[in-house]
C-alpha cells in the first residue's frame, strides 16, 4: 500500500502483509441488537432536568412578509420562558448548510419558515403559545414554476438578504464543455432529442430532528441529531457568537439521515439560543409534517438532452440544458451548481459536449443534498436517453454502453473555496483524467448475466394478455465528495494496560454502520478482532475533526487515518513486545489478538500479556490523519449497474417490479454485508422516485399539499421486489484496503432501469417522474392513437 | 382557520361508553363538541391536521365505542344473516371464516385496506364512514365546502388520484371507503343509533352526494352500531381495487361485483363502484344490461361501458374512466369464468 496515495499525513508504520482476518467479513453491526430491541436511546427519547420544551411558529405561506407580529398574548400565557422574534434578535444571523442567512426574517420566502421560536415549561404550553402569537402577514404571489420563472423578469426583493446567493447562482448557467458539439452534431448519423422532468423527493427519516441544548452559562452541550457532529459545532458556534472550544455536539444515534442532516439546522441554533436566554436545557423537536415542509429536499429538475450518435454506436456529441428549481436559498453545499451536467459529461466518452444546468430561484420550499445529490436525476435523464439512441440505431443497450465506455473522467478536479465563491461559471475541458480504480465494464455484464439479459426481447410480445414483461437496464457514475480542504479527517487509538483497544473518531453512523466497518480497519491493523475494540464517535468531545457522515465519504477519508493510528499503536505494543520474545519489533506480527515472530508463528505472545507491560500512566497512543485531497490528485467515483424485470399491466398502468440486480464497484468491501444493505436501500430510494414519491403543491397558494406519509407515497417493503445484489472489488491504492466510498450512490440507476424496463415491455416511453398509472395509462393511448 | 402548521394531535377527553345508550347519551349531552372514535386511524389523522372550517369542529370529547360489548361481535345465522358490530376490525373481517366463505367480497375489501396495523386498528363502522382523502379537505388551510368554506380547491388544483370522475356537484370527493361498495353490492343494511331511537337503513341510501359537510345520512348524535347482511343465495362475489402504491393506498378506482347466475344466466347483479364517484356509485345501466343474461365478451364490454357512462372527469383525471371499465370488464370475466 503506497502511503503517499493514501494522503495520511506523516508516516504509516510498514503493512503487516499478511491475508486479512477483519476486512471482508459480513459481520453484524455493532448497533443492530440495541436498535431492534429498543434499546437505543435516540436525541428524542432523552430528557434532562428542568428542561424547556420549544416550539417554533412556522409562516402559513410561501411568500409573504410580515407585517405586525405581537406575542403578547403568549408572553403572558404561564409557563412561557422565552420567545424570540424578528423584533428581539434584530442582526441575529445564522448558517444554514453554512450559508448565512437571518435568522427571523421580516419577508418569509417559504412556507413553513420560522417566524418566531418559543421555550416553555411543557409541550403543550409551548403549542398553546404559539398559537397565541398573532401575526399579521402581507401575503404575496408566490414564485413556483422554475421555467416559468425564468421566461418572466427577476422580481424585486422586498427586504435585504431574501434569497441568499441569488447574485451567484439565480438564473445563471453553469457550463461544461468540451470539443465543438455543431460538428460532433454533423457527424453523426442519428440525433435523438427529448425532454425529461424529475420531482421533489423527500427522506423520510425515522427520527425527525431534534435536538435538545443545554447552555451552562460558559458551554453549549447539544444533543443533536446531525451527520457531522464536527461540522454541526462550527456551524453552531458560528451561529451564536460562541469559540468554537466551548461548544460540544453529541449524536450517538441518528435516526436515519439521507442527507437532511448534512449540517446542523436551524432548530438546533433556536433552541441553543433559547438555552442561553432562559439559562435551563430547551429540547425542540420537529414533527414529520413540518419535516416535510420545513426540509430541503431533492429539486425538481427539467432536463432537455440532444445527443448524436453514428451507425456504429459511436457518440458523437451531447448537447444538455437542465433547469433546477433551487426554491429560496443556494450555496455549494446545498446546490451544487454542475451535479447534473458532471453526470452526463462522465458516464460516458464524448469527445463533444455542451452541458450547461440553470438554477432558478422561487418559493418552492429548501432544497438540499439527499442520497446521491442529482445522481438518480442526471442518470435518470441520460440512460433514458442512451437506451433511446440503442433502439434507434437498432442496438443492444448493453453493448452501446460498453461501446461509449469512458476509461476516463472528463472531468478537472476543481476545488471549490468559500461557500460564495462558485466554481468557475465554465469549464473547457479537454484533459483525460483517470479514475482511481474502475470497474464498470465489469458492473454492467454481472447484472445482464443476474437478469437473464438474453431474455430481453428487442420487441414487445403482442399476445393478448394485458400483462407484459421488460427487461432494462442503467449504469451509473457517482464522484465522491472525498476531502476538500481545509479540514483533515483525524483518528485515534488508546491501548491500555488492562487490554482495553479504544478508537476515537469524530464520526456519526448514518445508519450505513461506520461505527462499525472503522473499528474493523484499526482490528485489522493491529491483528485483534473486531470485538476487541472499543468505539468512541458522535461526540466532539475527545474526539478530534471528522467530516460529516455525507457524500460516501466517511469510510474513504477516515479509514485512512484509522489505519495509520492503528497501526502506529501496534508500533508501540510490538516495541514492548520484541524482548518479551527476543526479537526485533520489525520481525513482530500480529493476528486473532496474538503477537508472533513473523519467521516462526509457534513463537507468539498475547497481546493481554503485552498489554500488562504498559506503564499505567502512559497508554500506548496511535494518532491518524488524512490530508485533503489534493487538485492534481486522480478522480474519485463509485461505479455500478443495476437490471431490472418488470412485469406492466396496460390496461391499469400499474407497474410490477419482478426482480432487480445490482452491482457496485466498491474498491474493496470492509463488511459487504453493511455493503449489500446500502444496495437494498437505495433500491427502495430507486423504486420510489420512479412509481410513487412526488411532493405535490397547490399550483395557486404553491402550498404542500400531502406533508404526511399516507399520501407522500414511500415503497413499503411489501412493495420491494427481490433484489441480486453484487459486489465488485478491485485494487485502489487511494483508500485504505482499497475501501471507496459507495453508501449513498445505490440508488442512482434505478428510475432509469425501471423506465428502460417498461419501455422494452410496452414500448412507451415515460419521461416523466414518478411513473404513476395515470402518465402510463394516458402514453398508452396516445400510442395507440398514432 | 388555523394560521399555524403544527401536525399534532389537541388534547381531548376520551370517555369509555359501556352501552350504546350510554354513547348516545354522551354525544348529546356535548353537543356536536364530541365524536364517536373506534380505532381512530381516520378521526384522529383529520384532528392532528386540524381539519376544521366555520362548520366542521375539532372535536374536544371522544366517545370510544370499542368499550361496548356489542360493538365488537359478529353473529351468523344460517337463515337470516350475519350482523357485525360497527367496532369489529378490519383483521376481524378479513379473517373470519364466515365471513370469507359466505360474504367473500367484503373479507377480500377489507384485506385491501391500509396496512396490518391498520386494519388491527380500524374498524368496519370506522371505514364506512371515513373522511373524504381530498388534499385540500385534509390541509388545515384550505376551507373547502366541506368546511362550510365557499369554494372547492381540486378542481382548478391538485385531483389526480382521490377526485371523482362522474357528474358531480360542489363537492369532487371521490368516496375513499374500501367496505362501503362491497356493503351495497351485499344489499346491507345500516344499523343506526341516535337520540331519537334506532333506525334501519340499507347502504344504498346510506351515503349522500355531499353538497355539504358530510357523506352519510347520519345526523347528530346518531352513530353506525351494526350491519345487517342478508344471506346470500349461492353467488359469485368479487372485489377489485387498482392503486398507485401496491401495498397501501387508497383506491383510484375499485369494484364490488355480487352476480346470483344459476345456470349461467344473470338473474341479479349488483356492479358498484368506489373512489370514483363522491358516494359508491351503483353501476346500474351495467347491471340492466346484464340482467337476465348470459354473460359474453360481448355483454361484458358493453356493461363495462355503461358503468361509466355518466363519467364526466376532470381535467387530469380521465384515466380513471379507462381504468374503471378495465376493473368492470375484469371483475365480469371472471365471474364468467367462475359460472361457467
Amino acid at each position: 500500500m503506497a502511503e503517499g496515495k493514501l494522503l495520511v499525513n506523516g508516516t504509516v508504520p510498514p503493512s503487516l502483509e499478511r491475508e486479512f482476518t477483519v476486512v471482508g467479513k459480513p459481520l453484524n453491526r455493532r448497533d443492530g441488537v440495541e436498535k431492534v430491541t429498543g434499546h437505543a436511546k435516540y436525541t428524542g427519547d432523552m430528557k434532562l432536568p428542568n428542561m424547556l420544551y420549544g416550539k417554533i411558529l412556522r409562516c402559513p405561506h410561501p411568500r409573504a412578509r410580515i407585517v405586525k407580529i405581537d406575542t403578547s398574548k403568549a408572553e403572558a400565557l404561564p409557563g412561557v420562558k422565552a420567545i424570540l422574534t424578528k423584533e428581539n434578535t434584530k442582526g441575529w444571523r445564522t448558517k444554514w448548510y453554512l450559508i448565512p442567512q437571518i435568522a427571523f426574517p421580516e419577508c418569509i420566502t417559504y412556507e413553513g419558515q420560522e417566524v418566531a421560536a418559543l421555550a416553555a415549561e411543557d409541550i403543550s404550553i409551548a403549542r398553546r403559545a404559539v398559537e397565541l402569537i398573532d401575526v399579521e402577514y402581507e401575503v404575496l404571489t408566490p414564485m413556483l414554476d422554475a421555467e416559468e420563472t425564468l421566461k418572466s423578469p427577476p422580481r424585486p426583493c422586498v427586504a435585504d438578504e431574501e434569497y441568499p446567493g441569488r447574485d451567484i447562482y439565480d438564473r445563471k448557467a453553469f457550463v461544461i464543455e468540451r470539443g465543438d458539439v455543431k460538428k460532433g452534431f454533423e457527424e453523426a448519423d442519428i440525433i435523438i432529442e427529448d425532454t425529461y422532468t424529475t420531482q421533489a423527493q423527500y427522506h423520510g427519516m425515522i427520527q425527525t430532528r431534534v435536538c435538545i441544548a443545554d447552555w451552562d452559562g460558559q458551554n453549549l452541550t447539544v444533543w443533536d441529531s446531525t451527520q457531522g457532529v464536527w461540522n454541526s459545532k462550527r456551524v453552531l458556534a458560528d451561529s451564536l457568537g460562541l469559540d468554537r472550544d466551548n461548544v460540544r455536539v453529541i449524536v450517538k444515534y441518528l435516526g436515519g439521515g439521507f442527507g437532511s442532516k448534512a449540517s446542523s439546522q436551524r432548530i438546533s441554533f433556536y433552541a441553543a439560543k433559547l438555552s442561553m436566554v432562559t439559562g435551563r436545557p430547551v429540547k425542540m423537536e420537529r414533527t414529520k409534517g413540518e419535516d416535510f415542509v420545513n426540509h430541503p429536499h431533492r429539486p425538481h429538475c427539467k432536463m432537455y438532452l440532444k445527443m448524436g450518435a453514428k451507425k456504429d454506436g459511436t457518440l458523437t456529441a451531447i448537447y444538455q440544458r437542465a433547469i433546477v428549481n433551487v426554491g429560496v436559498a443556494a450555496g455549494m453545499a446545498n446546490y451544487y451548481p454542475r451535479q447534473i451536467i458532471w453526470h452526463t459529461s462522465n458516464l460516458y466518452q464524448c469527445p463533444n459536449a455542451y452541458l450547461e444546468q440553470i438554477g432558478v430561484y422561487t418559493n418552492l420550499q429548501l432544497i438540499g443534498p439527499q442520497r446521491g445529490p442529482y445522481s438518480m436525476t442526471a442518470i435518470f435523464a441520460l440512460e433514458s436517453h442512451i437506451d433511446r439512441l440503442a433502439e434507434e440505431l437498432g442496438m443492444d443497450p448493453l453493448k452501446f454502453r460498453l461501446n461509449n465506455y469512458a476509461v476516463y473522467g472528463s472531468d478537472s478536479h476543481e476545488v471549490s473555496g468559500g461557500q460564495f465563491e462558485p466554481l468557475s461559471i465554465k469549464s473547457v475541458q479537454e484533459k483525460k483524467i483517470p479514475y482511481s480504480s474502475k470497474k464498470l465494464d465489469e458492473c454492467m455484464n454481472l447484472v445482464s448475466q443476474g437478469i437473464g439479459w438474453n431474455r430481453r426481447r428487442s420487441s414487445q410480445n403482442d399476445t393478448k394478455n394485458s400483462l407484459k414483461r421488460g427487461i432494462g437496464m442503467a449504469a451509473f457514475v457517482v464522484g465522491q465528495g472525498v476531502g476538500l480542504p481545509p479540514y483533515n479527517a483525524e483518528a485515534d487509538v488508546v491501548i491500555k494496560r488492562d487490554g482495553t483497544i479504544t478508537l476515537f473518531i469524530g464520526v456519526v453512523d448514518i445508519g450505513a454502520g461506520q461505527l462499525t466497518i472503522l473499528p474493523m480497519i484499526a482490528a485489522e491493523e493491529l491483528g485483534v478482532h473486531a470485538d476487541d475494540i472499543t468505539v468512541m464517535g458522535g461526540d466532539t468531545k475527545d474526539t478530534r475533526y471528522a467530516p460529516s457522515c455525507h457524500a460516501s465519504r466517511a469510510t474513504p477519508e477516515v479509514a485512512p487515518a484509522v489505519l495509520q493510528a492503528a497501526a502506529e499503536a501496534r508500533q508501540g505494543l510490538f516495541r514492548i513486545a520484541a524482548p518479551m520474545l527476543q526479537v526485533k519489533p520489525e520481525e513482530l506480527q500480529s493476528k486473532y489478538g496474538k503477537i508472533y515472530v513473523k519467521s516462526d508463528p509457534s513463537k507468539s505472545i498475547s497481546f493481554k500479556t503485552v498489554c500488562e507491560r504498559i506503564p499505567p500512566d502512559r497508554p500506548i497512543r496511535g494518532s491518524g490523519s488524512r490530508a485533503p485531497t489534493p487538485s492534481d490528485y486522480p478522480r474519485f467515483a463509485t461505479f455500478g449497474a443495476q437490471s431490472v424485470e418488470v412485469e406492466v399491466d396496460v390496461e391499469t398502468g400499474e407497474v410490477n417490479i419482478l426482480r432487480v440486480a445490482a452491482s457496485q464497484d466498491y474498491g474493496r468491501a470492509i463488511n459487504p454485508k453493511l455493503c449489500i444493505s446500502q444496495i437494498y436501500g437505495g433500491i427502495v430510494f430507486g423504486v420510489g422516485y420512479a412509481l410513487s414519491e412526488e411532493g405535490m403543491f397547490d399550483p395557486k397558494t404553491g402550498k404542500m399539499l400531502n406533508s404526511n406519509y399516507h399520501q407522500y407515497r414511500m415503497p413499503t417493503s411489501l412493495d420491494m421486489p427481490p433484489i441480486e445484489p453484487f459486489i465488485v472489488e478491485d485494487e485502489d491504492p487511494y483508500f485504505a484496503y482499497s475501501a471507496k466510498g459507495g453508501g449513498e450512490c445505490s440508488n442512482a440507476p434505478t428510475p432509469a432501469a425501471i423506465r428502460n424496463a417498461i419501455y422494452n415491455a410496452i414500448g412507451v416511453w415515460l419521461n416523466d417522474l414518478p411513473m404513476t398509472p395515470d402518465k402510463i395509462v394516458n402514453a398508452i393511448r396516445q400510442k395507440e392513437k398514432r | 382557520m388555523i394560521e399555524v402548521l403544527l401536525y399534532e394531535l389537541p388534547s381531548f377527553e376520551l370517555l369509555d361508553a359501556a352501552t350504546v345508550r350510554d354513547a348516545v347519551a354522551s354525544l348529546t349531552k356535548y353537543n356536536g363538541k364530541a365524536r364517536v372514535i373506534g380505532g381512530g386511524t381516520d378521526l384522529l389523522s383529520l384532528m392532528k391536521d386540524r381539519v376544521e372550517g366555520p362548520e366542521l369542529t375539532v372535536p374536544e370529547v371522544l366517545v370510544n365505542i370499542k368499550t361496548i360489548p356489542e360493538l365488537s361481535q359478529i353473529t351468523y345465522d344460517e337463515h337470516t344473516g350475519i350482523r357485525i358490530g360497527a367496532a369489529v376490525t378490519l383483521n376481524r373481517l378479513q379473517t373470519s371464516d364466515v365471513i370469507k366463505q359466505e360474504f367473500t367480497v367484503l373479507s377480500q375489501a377489507a384485506g385491501h385496506v391500509g396496512t396490518t396495523q391498520i386494519r388491527n386498528m380500524g374498524t368496519l363502522g370506522g371505514n364506512i364512514c371515513q373522511r373524504p382523502r381530498c388534499l385540500y379537505f385534509r390541509h388545515p388551510h384550505f376551507v373547502c365546502y366541506k368546511k362550510g368554506g365557499d369554494k372547492c380547491y381540486a378542481v382548478a388544483g391538485e385531483h389526480r388520484y382521490y377526485h371523482s370522475i362522474m357528474k358531480h356537484r360542489r363537492c369532487v370527493m371521490a368516496h375513499p371507503s374500501d367496505m362501503a361498495p362491497p356493503l351495497i353490492a351485499l344489499k346491507a343494511q345500516a344499523i343506526i343509533a341516535g337520540p331519537e331511537g334506532g333506525r334501519k337503513v340499507p347502504f344504498e341510501s346510506f351515503f349522500l352526494n355531499p353538497t355539504g359537510i358530510g357523506e352519510t345520512i347520519l345526523k347528530w348524535a346518531e352513530f353506525l352500531v351494526a350491519v345487517e347482511i342478508p344471506n346470500q343465495e349461492t353467488t359469485h362475489q368479487l372485489f377489485l381495487k387498482q392503486r398507485i402504491r401496491r401495498a397501501v393506498d387508497f383506491a383510484l378506482s375499485s369494484v364490488a361485483m355480487v352476480a346470483c347466475m344459476p345456470d349461467g344466466v344473470c338473474e341479479d347483479i349488483r356492479v358498484v363502484l368506489g373512489g370514483i364517484a363522491p358516494f359508491p356509485y351503483v353501476a346500474s345501466m351495467a347491471e340492466e344490461i346484464i340482467r337476465g343474461r348470459r354473460l359474453d365478451e360481448r355483454l361484458i364490454s358493453d356493461a363495462a361501458e355503461a358503468s361509466v357512462k355518466e363519467a364526466r372527469p376532470l381535467p387530469m383525471n380521465g384515466y380513471k374512466v379507462d381504468l374503471t371499465k378495465t376493473l368492470v370488464r375484469r371483475a365480469l370475466t371472471l365471474i364468467e369464468q367462475r359460472s361457467g
